[in-house]
């Protein structure tokens, strides 16, 4: 069996510090299974040693309270790790020794990590780290400052030393009176049943009998230990008659008296309490006046990374993979004899095309996670949740859930990854399920062409229509979660602790980022190029074998032009059901800016639409492609930091009066897209399949409805399944989809009435 | 088991406790998974906390057992049965 080792401990005290310190970069980000629980595991090399590191979630304790105590106490229980590795904030030692003291109670061989000395010191607290250990039974205490890697080598050195001679802590405190004699009596119980004992340590289970510990009933019930069971209900009511207190308040009593103890006897503070730097900084950002404006703040600098700051690199993968790359391979391709085959389409138009989709996310997501890890190590995030909780509360959302439906403005998948910084799994699902009704920047594109074709220079309402919508949509379905499928579970009851604010240390700031957004390339990755790949191979076969060949048949004559002709009667009540529309909505599956391409290709003919860079190219201008990529990436990497200073007069701009320019590096060069032609056909043909001009402004209004609220796209939904599981996203795909369907139809048959 | 209010009059929810105000908790409320969360966080009974900072509305600021900050929700402080110990308006 591989050594393990697992690091345990409370939210925010350092342990990913710790874990990425131990396992440097031999990391690896995944899910417990069938959870949607961060699971990270690493290596560990200790002399010859090959040691299994893993990342226990963050638990204030380890009762059946949440599906991350519940994880990190089965893995305790069920996979005996060889070592658990404490992490302990140092600043706030009482409350942490709660876990060290449930660890011990587990009778597993635990080293505590006492970490954070730094801040401790900073408020005066000493702590006496080797009377700690003698009084909880000659458990290694080792200090540390994970941030700053210190303390990390007698931290190994106790692991060595754990994982080589294993010592079994004994219980360093007894319960006493009537409660320590009917945990005596349930102990020798279980002691007697051969198949229990060797399940559970007999004294572990015989309290969490006492304290009617749900998770351990149910089990114990699934296996038919029903005389056990009884007896435990029995001593219950036994210690309740004798006391007049139930056994669940007396273990935690007398296991907080032997904490308090503990407490008193190792940790000596100063005479007069010090008002910390944190408690300085609390006091204007948790304020009840300032606390709103200052996390609005923060959010709007979260939302300009994530969709400005990012967005320079973007179009350089963009234009990368899809220009640069897609004509090498077209080169390649012809060069060796392949060239205009179906072979060759498929390597471009559907593989090259599938990567592309996924890796112009890449850049998006780091500068998220970058963000988020900022956020989440400096402390503030605990503060934001605290200042939105009161306004989250009364839709049924936590605080925490502010966050991702921000960031959803600028791309749904973000922000259903940032829905990671929820702790609790149902709330994660409904801010995840709500986000992709934020209407993210692919949206736009959309509402802008069809805005602009129908209503001209009125096109600002519709657009800023369809903003508003997404936001009451998402309003409405929390409520009505709220009244049925969440009925009678009220949103997590709000507690966080608030830690020290800390300078976050880039190091971590990258691990952090880099292992998530690996994880997404790895898990959505997959999904989008498959998806990508299947659709290229409907619109290259012809539906009838007398309509063109093999990847070479008009759009209307392929399986997709088929697929696309049958759904269209479905969108007749909402004033669009032409194949066009449909195919077009079809192809926005994979993402939504596409619905403006494919309409392009569809409406204004597929020669125009073409690549441009593709067919001419020649492997002459190879070398001149790879210096223009070279080039390309320093100019977007200049565009980058341009973003990022012009956060600044955005935000000073936004305040009416003031006007600060913003920066820029390269001067104006806006793209501007001629869609005139586009326009023209778009509006002819939404005319005549409403029935008139009126009816067919009307139709479009109904179908940027239908836009903004249908499943945001293949990426979304591949994060979706990655985060949430496969149940989730079909409920999430046939909620938005029938969703926007009513509403689209709604939106037409009412509006036809006032036209 | 109800407290009896008689030999603690000033016995109040910690939801009503002033920022500022050093407190000891007398008895938790609530169901099971709930009751098990306050003693998890270091509110059992007995427990001493100061408000940092309660504005009547939204969560509150604890300073539970001297040092962690925590941040606890106002459904939770319902549940909370606390008596004044000392008062430093400052």
């Amino acid at each position: 069996m591989p050594i393990t080792v697992a690091l345990a401990g409370n939210p925010n005290v350092g342990k990913s510090s710790i874990f990425n310190a131990l396992t440097g970069s031999h990391q690896h980000v995944g899910n417990w299974p069938g959870k949607t629980v961060e699971k990270k595991e690493g290596r560990l090399r200790l002399n010859d040693r090959d040691i299994l590191v893993v990342d226990l979630p963050g638990t204030y304790s380890l009762t059946a309270y949440s599906i991350e105590e519940i994880i990190a106490r089965d893995y305790i229980l069920n996979e005996h790790p060889t070592a658990v590795v404490a992490v302990i904030d140092a600043s706030n030692l009482e409350r942490n020794l709660y876990l060290v003291a449930q660890l011990v109670e587990m009778q597993v061989p635990v080293i505590i990590a006492l970490n954070m000395v730094d801040i401790a010191a900073s408020r005066g607290l000493k702590i006496n780290g080797k009377r700690l250990s003698e009084l909880l039974g000659g458990v290694p205490v080792v200090e540390t400052v994970g941030n700053r890697s210190l303390g990390l080598d007698r931290l190994k050195e106790a692991i060595r030393q754990a994982t080589d001679h294993p010592v079994q802590p004994s219980l360093p405190y007894r319960f006493r009176g009537v409660l320590g004699a009917e945990m005596d009596a349930l102990e020798a119980q279980i002691r007697a049943d051969k198949q229990l004992s060797g399940e559970y340590r007999p004294r572990w289970l015989a309290m969490k009998l006492l304290e009617a510990d749900s998770a351990v009933l149910s089990v114990l019930e699934l296996q038919g230990a029903t005389e056990l069971l009884e007896a435990a209900r029995r001593a219950r009511e036994r210690v309740e008659a004798a006391t007049g207190e139930d056994a669940e308040t007396l273990i935690a009593d007398q296991r907080y008296t032997f904490i308090g103890d503990l407490a008193d006897a190792v940790l000596a503070r100063p005479s007069q309490a010090v008002v910390t730097t944190s408690d300085k900084i609390d006091r204007v950002v948790t304020h009840r006046v300032w606390g709103l404006p200052i996390f609005l703040l923060a959010m709007w600098v979260v939302f300009q990374i994530t969709a400005n700051v990012s967005a320079p690199l973007l179009d350089w993968v963009d234009g990368f993979v899809n220009e640069t790359l897609y004509g090498w391979a077209t080169a390649l391709l012809t060069a060796v004899g392949l060239g205009e085959t179906w072979l060759a389409a498929l390597v471009t138009d559907g593989v090259i095309v599938g990567v592309g989709g996924v890796l112009v996310f890449v850049p998006v997501l780091i500068f998220l996670y970058m963000a988020l890890a900022v956020l989440e190590d400096s402390g503030y995030m605990a503060r934001g949740a605290f200042v939105m909780d009161r306004v989250m509360r009364w839709m049924g959302l936590h605080g925490k859930s502010f966050l991702p439906m921000i960031v959803g403005f600028g791309c749904t998948v973000p922000a259903v990854y940032a829905t990671r910084t929820l702790e609790n799994e149902r709330d994660r699902k409904l801010t995840g399920f709500l986000a992709t009704f934020m209407s993210c920047g692919a949206r736009l594109p959309v509402y802008v062409l069809v805005g602009t074709a129908f209503f001209g220079a009125a096109s600002g309402n519709l657009v800023f229509a369809m903003y508003l919508l997404g936001i009451v949509v998402a309003l409405a379905t929390a409520f009505a979660f709220k009244r049925t499928v969440y009925k009678g579970k009220p949103p997590t009851p709000f507690v966080m602790e608030l830690p020290p604010y800390r300078i976050p240390r880039p190091r971590d700031v990258w691990r952090s980022t880099w292992a998530r957004t690996r994880s997404f390339l790895v898990k959505a990755g997959t999904i989008i190029f498959t998806v990508s790949v299947v659709l290229w191979l409907l619109m290259a076969i012809p539906a009838s074998p007398g309509k063109g060949s093999f990847n070479d048949v008009a759009p209307e004559d392929s399986v997709f032009g088929l697929i696309s002709g049958a759904a269209a009667p479905v969108f007749q009540p909402a004033g669009f059901g032409n194949w066009q529309a449909a195919g077009s909505l079809i192809t926005g599956f994979l993402a939504k800016e596409v619905v403006v391409a494919t309409m392009n290709q569809i409406y204004v003919g597929a020669e125009e639409a073409t690549e441009e860079g593709g067919e001419a190219e020649s492997a002459a201008s190879f070398v001149d492609d790879a210096i223009g990529s070279v080039v390309g990436f320093v100019r977007a990497l200049a565009l980058t930091v341009q973003e990022a200073i012009n956060i600044v007069p955005r935000t000073v701009n936004l305040i009416p009066g003031l006007e600060v320019p913003e920066v820029s590096f390269f001067g104006e060069a806006e793209e501007e897209e001629s869609l005139t032609a586009l326009q023209t056909a778009l509006v002819a043909s939404f005319n005549a399949t409403a029935g008139s001009a009126q009816a067919g402004k009307v139709a479009a209004v109904a179908f940027t409805v239908f836009v903004l609220l249908y499943v945001p796209c293949m990426s979304a939904t591949a994060a979706m399944r990655h985060e949430f599981g496969s149940r989730w996203m079909w409920a999430q795909v046939g909620f938005t989809l029938s969703l926007a369907w009513l509403a689209a139809v709604l939106v037409f048959q009412v509006g036809r009435l006032f036209v | 088991m109800p407290i009896e209010t008689d030999l603690y009059p000033q016995a109040m929810p910690l939801s009503l406790a002033a920022s500022g105000q050093t407190v000891t908790i007398l008895q938790v409320n609530g169901v099971g998974s709930v009751r098990q969360r306050l003693f998890d966080l270091g509110l059992n009974r007995g427990a001493v906390v100061r408000v940092v900072q309660n504005d009547m509305s939204g969560p509150m600021i604890l300073a539970v057992k001297e040092d962690g900050r925590l941040a606890l929700g106002r459904g939770m402080a319902h549940h909370l049965l606390v008596m004044a110990v000392a008062a430093d308006n400052g």
